[in-house]
């Protein structure tokens, strides 16, 4: 074999093994950052029935690892390392975000190249759904009012009185949509304002939008003052 | 030269074959694993697209790539290729009950199968179940403002809806909205929906919201348990008792009249031959209007007997009056004298 007949069999060997190898690299990154993909969506499960189980608050940053809290039968593995898939910025890891409220998050799953943003949040009906209930709620507040005026000689309650201890099993106190805890006087979204100088009263509910409209005394409701009511 | 060559080309192969072998995946999982992890990542599409939409899961027929809102489609880890619904190896199953409120997923691996079922979350079920009674307790609110308004009498079924004479009432006009279906609450068997019944007197009523997680919700409403309706009842009664009386001497003054003959029973009203005779008929003191013939509280029974007998039943919130008797006749003529 001549020197030149080996030089063209060895160049000849090289372009076979770039043209076999290069494109399969190029196959296998695109394949692993798929699978570090479909783990991100894995652990987008994970966080959202989370939340949804929780009136949409989501967990912790600490709590979106093996580990941590998350109820998660498989915990997706880095295939970049084979190790377990953790908090990080190397590629395979994943960068979890908490937004205001702990209604929102943001999970962004990084790739040999870029990343894959995941989102996911309060859905925006369940926003105005909220706002309606705490409207509805509010209305069924005023109710009372008229009855306990009914039952008092026209006279409304006092603020302090705004609580369901005060007003007793016998009325369905509405509670927060946004807490479920009774609705109570307050600045928080789904609390309410009240007050009285006895002889009248403003009643308001905190929605996303700001304060509602006030609510005062029932005019129609008016000649019952003085009469018990039920 | 040729030892350059050789050296040239080692270090191509190098140059080509590291990073490749860096990319690949130091610990390949199972098929059956990734297979798991797909089915995973597919039951995550199917809670996103449920919560985007009220908790109502998605069809059968939209759970297929492209289907769903996702760029993004799990792989059958055997070919590779976007994971499609089957039977076989790498496929799936999904099925939602008829409400759309859970479903259930199988994914089929070499094997053996992988089940994950989901659905609404209980705590939303529980703040739908809340929020139906609360918006129960102001539909029993406009109910008893409406009885007030109407002498203590509920209203009719048909009259208890938002388009209704409840919800049409001054000071109701918001109608509280079904949660798990955002239109206005309706007397159904569904739930969130309510029904409603009266008695026939319409003197107490019943509601009941039909809830997800608990056996009906039960509120009930009488006249006789407010102490202000009561009251009012009662001086009802006695205003009709009275009226019971005034009907009576009607009959009787019909029969001194005519001979001793009884008024027919479709004399006996404001717009009959009795009432002709008697513009200052009773009044229902429940509806303001003349009284009538029935069986409500406010309305009486009249049937005429034999022999100036007759029976007149006045109806009342407390039972019933009976104002009938014997009417009197006429004094006889005198008889011819004796020679």
């Amino acid at each position: 074999m001549t020197r030149r007949t080996t030089i063209l069999v060895l160049s000849l060997a090289v372009l076979l093994l770039a043209g076999a190898v290069l494109p399969s690299r190029a196959s296998a990154v695109s394949f692993v950052d798929q699978q570090v993909k479909a783990s991100g969506l894995l652990l987008q499960n994970y966080i959202n029935r989370y939340g949804q189980a929780r009136e949409f608050a989501y967990p912790p940053a600490k709590m979106v690892k093996k580990g941590g809290g998350l109820t998660a039968p498989i915990w997706p593995a880095n295939p970049w390392t084979g190790k377990v898939m953790a908090p990080g910025k190397s590629r395979g890891n994943y960068t979890y975000t908490l937004g205001a409220g702990d209604t929102s998050y943001r999970l962004v799953m990084h790739l040999s190249t870029g990343s894959y943003k995941l989102t996911g949040g309060m859905p925006r009906w369940l926003k105005s759904e909220r706002d309606t209930a705490s409207k509805q709620n509010l209305l069924l507040l005023q109710r009372y009012v008229e009855e306990y005026a009914a039952a008092h000689a026209g006279s409304y309650p006092a603020a302090a009185e705004m609580t369901p201890e005060a007003f007793g099993a016998g009325y369905v106190w509405p509670k927060n949509p946004r807490t479920g805890f009774p609705m109570a006087v307050g600045t928080g979204l789904g609390d309410f304002s009240y007050t009285s100088d006895g002889g009248g009263y403003t009643l308001k509910v905190k929605l996303t939008t700001g304060w509602s409209a006030a609510f005062g005394p029932i005019s129609v409701l008016g000649r019952l003052t003085g009469a018990p009511g039920d | 030269m040729l030892r350059h060559a050789i050296a040239i080309t080692a270090v191509a192969v190098v140059a080509i074959c590291l990073p490749a072998a860096v990319a690949t995946p130091v610990q390949a999982a199972s098929p059956n694993t990734e297979m798991r992890e797909s089915i995973m990542a597919l039951r995550g599409l199917i809670d996103r697209a449920g919560a985007a939409r009220y908790f109502q899961y998605p069809s059968r027929a939209s759970v297929r790539p492209g289907g769903l809102d996702s760029t993004w489609w799990p792989r059958d880890p055997w070919t590779g290729a976007r994971l499609t619904p089957g039977s076989g190896r790498g496929h799936y199953q999904y099925s939602v009950t008829t409400n759309k409120r859970r479903y259930r997923l199988t994914g089929y691996l070499d094997g053996g199968v992988v089940t994950v079922r989901g659905g609404m979350p209980r705590s939303m079920k529980l703040a739908y179940d809340h929020r139906g009674e609360e918006g129960l307790n102001l539909i029993r609110h406009y109910i008893e403002q409406y009885a007030r308004a109407h002498g203590g009498r509920y209203p009719v079924g048909a009259d208890v809806a938002g388009d209704g004479a409840v919800g049409k009432q001054p000071g109701c006009g918001y109608w509280p909205s079904n949660p798990w279906d955002h239109a206005d609450m309706e007397k159904r068997s569904d739930r969130g929906s309510f029904s409603y019944t009266v008695s026939a007197d319409r003197s107490a009523y019943t509601l009941r919201l039909h809830r997800a997680l608990k056996s009906d919700y039960v509120q009930r409403g009488a006249a006789a348990t407010n102490p202000w309706l009561r009251l009012l009842a009662s001086l009802e009664d006695e205003i009709l008792r009275r009226s019971g009386r005034i009907l009576s001497g009607y009959v009787g003054q019909w029969s001194l009249q005519h001979g001793g003959e009884l008024p027919q029973t479709a004399d006996l009203t404001a717009g009959g031959a009795v009432g002709a005779a008697h513009p200052d008929w009773p009044q229902d003191p429940l509806t303001g209007s003349a009284m009538g013939q029935g069986t409500m509280p406010g309305a009486y029974t009249y049937i005429p007997g034999a022999a100036g007998a007759f029976t007149l039943t006045v109806h009342l919130h407390s039972g019933d009056f009976e104002a009938g008797g014997t009417a009197p006749a006429p004094a006889a003529a005198p008889g011819p004298s004796e020679p």
